[in-house]
């Protein structure tokens, strides 16, 4: 039987390779499919170092939290430390309370603008004038000097209108 | 230029400008025999004029917290014209 000839070739010569034609597409298929086979490969490798460093990224995370949490029970720990020693401690040593003592009902003579500082002071000037050696009597009376001249001060200058008012009239003039 | 500042007042500005003080502290410092009346009082005027500030320290001395005393910007600007004032009228030194 007599096959029409076409541009490239017989179809017996065509028929002819075949199966080298088959074996080649087979050759170029398996070619295909191992390149599809190592992309695959290569996407999963990938995935996995991304899982890797992400569990490695989480690991950190939880160190650093764990670290926080330490280091927040500590300070936690040493506040209440504290707390309780400035519970336990004499109102001397808090900040904002003066000293209990025989100066305390002193408070009512000197002026509020200068009450807290005027106290500080003349216990200084008392325990210097202790470590010096001074005699009770002259403390006694150099703390009476200092606490009058305080009160006068504090106390005489709002009095000067009342006390000299032609003056005040005039200043004020 | 006149800021009215007594004698008093220059001996604390100078003895302020080398560092704050307390109360006690100017006492001692400016060795002049004055009562802490008259220097509160110097120090609330001065206070008052924006020469020196105040703030409460944090430690405490033998009675309770102290409260300092710094000389301003202002403080210092006056001291110096009047210091540079009186120097040659009459001879003083409050460095």
């Amino acid at each position: 039987m007599d096959h029409p000839k076409t541009d490239k070739g017989s179809f017996d010569e065509w028929y002819k390779d075949l199966p080298m034609k088959q074996k080649a597409i087979s050759e170029r298929l398996n070619g295909y499919q191992s390149n599809v086979h190592l992309k695959t490969k290569i996407e999963f490798y990938k995935l996995l170092e991304i899982i890797k460093r992400t569990n490695r990224m989480h690991s950190i995370e939880q160190e650093i939290e764990d670290y926080i949490r330490e280091k927040n029970e500590q300070l936690e720990f040493e506040i209440k430390h504290k707390i309780e020693v400035m519970r336990k401690a004499k109102p001397s040593d808090n900040l904002d309370v003066l000293k209990t003592n025989k100066f305390t009902h002193l408070f009512v003579l000197i002026p509020k603008s200068c009450r807290k500082e005027a106290i500080a002071d003349i216990q200084e000037i008392i325990s210097d004038m202790r470590q010096e050696g001074c005699n009770r009597h002259y403390i006694m009376f150099v703390v009476f000097l200092n606490l009058i001249s305080v009160v006068y001060h504090g106390l005489f200058f709002k009095l000067k209108g009342y006390f000299y008012p032609t003056t005040e009239q005039s200043k004020n003039n | 230029m006149s800021f009215n500042l007594t004698m008093q007042e220059m001996k604390i500005l100078s003895a302020l400008k080398t560092q704050e003080m307390y109360g006690y502290q100017i006492l001692k410092e400016i060795k002049s025999k004055i009562l802490l009346g008259s220097l509160y009082n110097s120090l609330k005027a001065m206070e008052r004029k924006g020469f020196v500030k105040s703030y409460w320290g944090d430690e405490t001395g033998q009675g309770g917290r102290r409260k300092y005393y710094k000389i301003t910007a202002l403080g210092s600007d006056v001291f110096e014209s009047t210091r540079n004032e009186l120097i040659p009228l009459f001879g003083l030194n409050f460095s």
